[in-house]
């Protein structure tokens, strides 16, 4: 049925991957998985599974990463495939320390390179979302975890502009500043669409 | 066989009622012959002779062991089958896609099914509103799949309309349904959208306890503990019969849902205790997890229900009360309680102390805009939809003879007379509009 062979569902997924724009991933993977996995003789590496499963994390989409890690053929549940989902099981365990380690502990091949980093920096922007959300102070040991970083690293990395958390040297723990990160904006369409929007309700309102 | 073919073949559109008796009738005997209908299917062309299609392709299907062709026939005739002829064989075809479904659950083919099977759905209902046979079909392949998101994606759009004649829906498909798509929320953890899934299928009109109806019951429950905390009962609109009766099908998981919706704070061990006493039930119905998930949501709950009295509280004590093991974990629990935006409190770890706040929400951001922006769309489109079906009763033929109706006998009660001719049925009629 469909005409895409092996090599070319990889070469689509690498070319998401280095286009940055990682939004487009899970629904192409999605999108390959019924359609062309629908064939049973269409076989797909590993490499997709673990591009897919590091989608889903990276949305924090933990519920659909545990389905996806059930559904997938038991040939491919290993090496690369099965170290993406050990990081998936210890987040769903909320074990950061874990979590950290699962992705530390493996050679990542060169390809899956740029999610791994994604991953990292969606996870640690946010855990200090939340940190600044939960807590009134939180001491270093804690934050160190939860970043995955050495207490000096976190030091750094938090005293910095756009953290900027306050730190007291003598009880060692730091005072969250309430106002960092107010992350994805959404933007508003402006100009006609808003206009026409606007027209559309008004007339409802008028003809009720 | 070859002129079954060919009558399938010189069949004008105007005269598929016919074809349609024809084949009927012809059925048994092309049942015995799988070869020739084998080859008569590879000669029509779905978009042009879905009817004949059909027909041939039930005929293969009862066969004693269908022929792995079978499978690529379908498929073929799913991808392509013309959505109004096909309807006019609707239930022949839902039983061919019935079957088409037991074999590739039992096949595992999950995926090829899913698929096929939904780009069959998308042409053969009438229009995207319309809940057919076939969502259930793939719904359940969905959950043997645990390929939830496709489920998910597919009972998302909402279903508006039903009918029976241009689809061939049976009670038990809108059940499984509502019953499927509840689990697949549950799975996404949506318990609100399950609870309602399951409400609709417990508040269908019904004259006999039906079996999915009981399961979904007991899904019922689990969930609106979780939703609500405790067990609202159903709506009113259920039908008695299912309110009367529930209660004794379902026994073990009311005294659950008691114990758990007293919840006093000091309750905590009672309703581990009618947890453990009810495991085995649970385990059996395939609901432990979801019974499991109850036990974790009762922590979140008392500390929920702590907020309403303290300002300020150490983790300590809270453990204490919410019945959890020691600090360490109420702070776990508090962070992810947090996360979720289910509670308003700030953890204070130098002191060992929480406080609780009010809901601080300014609505000032650019997210409340575009959510009151797509709430006021999706009232909108409510609207036009009501006002439509509205009109629609208004002006139909059934709605007006009974609304007359009904004037005539109590005019004629009035007037204490018959009033069988027929102009004074008229007349009234024009006074009833005046």
């Amino acid at each position: 049925m469909s005409s895409q062979s092996g090599k070319t569902v990889d070469s689509k997924i690498t070319e998401i991957i280095e286009s940055g724009d990682l939004s487009t991933l899970i629904p192409e993977c999605e999108n390959i998985e019924l359609e062309y996995c629908s064939d049973r003789d269409n076989k797909v590496s590993s490499y997709f599974y673990a591009s897919f499963l590091f989608g889903y994390l990276i949305n924090n989409d933990l519920d659909n990463c545990r389905f996806l890690w059930k559904r997938i053929p038991k040939e491919i549940k290993k090496a690369e495939v099965a170290a993406v989902w050990k990081i998936g099981q210890a987040l769903w365990q909320r074990d950061y320390t874990e979590t950290y380690n699962a992705v530390k502990n493996f050679q990542w091949s060169q390809a899956l390179k740029p999610l791994v980093d994604a991953f990292l920096t969606n996870l640690r922007n946010r855990n200090l979302n939340l940190i600044a959300k939960a807590y009134n102070s939180v001491s270093v040991s804690d934050l160190s975890v939860m970043l995955g970083m050495g207490e000096e690293e976190v030091i750094q990395h938090v005293m910095s502009d756009y953290v900027d958390f306050h730190y007291d040297q003598q009880t060692k723990y730091f005072t969250p500043n309430k106002n960092i990160l107010k992350t994805n904006e959404t933007t508003k369409s402006t100009g006609l669409d808003t206009i026409s929007s606007l027209a559309k309700k008004t007339l409802f309102l008028e003809l009720n | 066989m070859d002129q079954v073919v060919s009558l399938i073949r010189d069949t004008k559109e105007a005269d598929l009622d016919t074809l349609k008796k024809t084949l009927e009738s012809v059925l048994e005997k092309i049942r015995g012959n799988t070869h020739g209908v084998t080859n008569a299917l590879g000669q029509l062309d779905p978009s042009k002779h879905s009817m004949g299609m059909v027909y041939l392709l039930y005929a293969k299907s009862q066969s004693r062991d269908v022929d792995p062709s079978f499978l690529n026939n379908v498929e073929f005739f799913l991808a392509n089958l013309h959505g109004k002829h096909t309807q006019k064989a609707a239930s022949r075809f839902v039983q061919v896609c019935h079957i088409y479904t037991e074999i590739c659950r039992d096949n595992a083919l999950y995926s090829r099914g899913i698929k096929a099977l939904t780009t069959g759905l998308q042409r053969f209902r009438p229009s995207n509103d319309f809940l057919t046979p076939l969502h259930a079909d793939v719904l359940c392949l969905c959950l043997k799949a645990k390929n939830y998101k496709a489920g998910f994606n597919l009972i998302e759009n909402k279903i508006f309309d039903i009918d029976p004649n241009a689809t061939g829906l049976t009670p038990k498909d809108m059940l499984l349904y509502f019953y499927y798509g509840g689990m697949i929320y549950i799975g996404l953890k949506h318990y609100q959208k399950a609870l309602g899934f399951f409400e609709t299928a417990l508040t269908v009109p019904a004259f006999a306890l039906n079996a999915i109806m009981v399961e979904v019951y007991k899904k019922y429950m689990l969930v609106s503990l979780l939703v609500h905390g405790k067990h609202t009962g159903l709506p009113k609109h259920a039908m008695n019969i299912v309110q009367k009766h529930m209660k004794t099908l379902c026994s073990q998981y009311y005294e659950f849902a008691t114990v758990f919706g007293s919840g006093n704070i000091d309750n905590v061990d009672k309703v581990k205790k009618s947890f453990e006493d009810n495991e085995e039930t649970f385990k059996s119905d395939n609901n432990l997890g979801l019974a499991r998930q109850c036990m974790q949501a009762l922590a979140k709950r008392n500390i929920q229900k702590l907020t309403a009295t303290y300002m300020t509280l150490s983790l300590a004590d809270i453990a204490k009360n919410a019945g959890l093991n020691n600090a360490a974990a109420t702070e776990k629990v508090l962070l992810r309680m947090i996360e979720n935006g289910e509670i308003n409190a700030v953890i204070d770890q130098k002191g060992g102390m929480v406080s609780f706040g009010e809901e601080v929400q300014a609505f000032d951001s650019p997210q409340t805009s575009v959510i009151l922006e797509t709430r006021i769309d999706q009232s909108i489109s409510l609207a036009n939809r009501l006002k439509n079906i509205d009109e629609d009763i208004t002006s139909s033929n059934n709605y007006i003879a009974r609304q007359l109706g009904v004037r005539e006998e109590a005019y004629s009660d009035f007037e204490r007379g018959p009033s069988s001719n027929r102009g004074g049925g008229i007349r009234r009629m024009f006074e009833y509009f005046r």
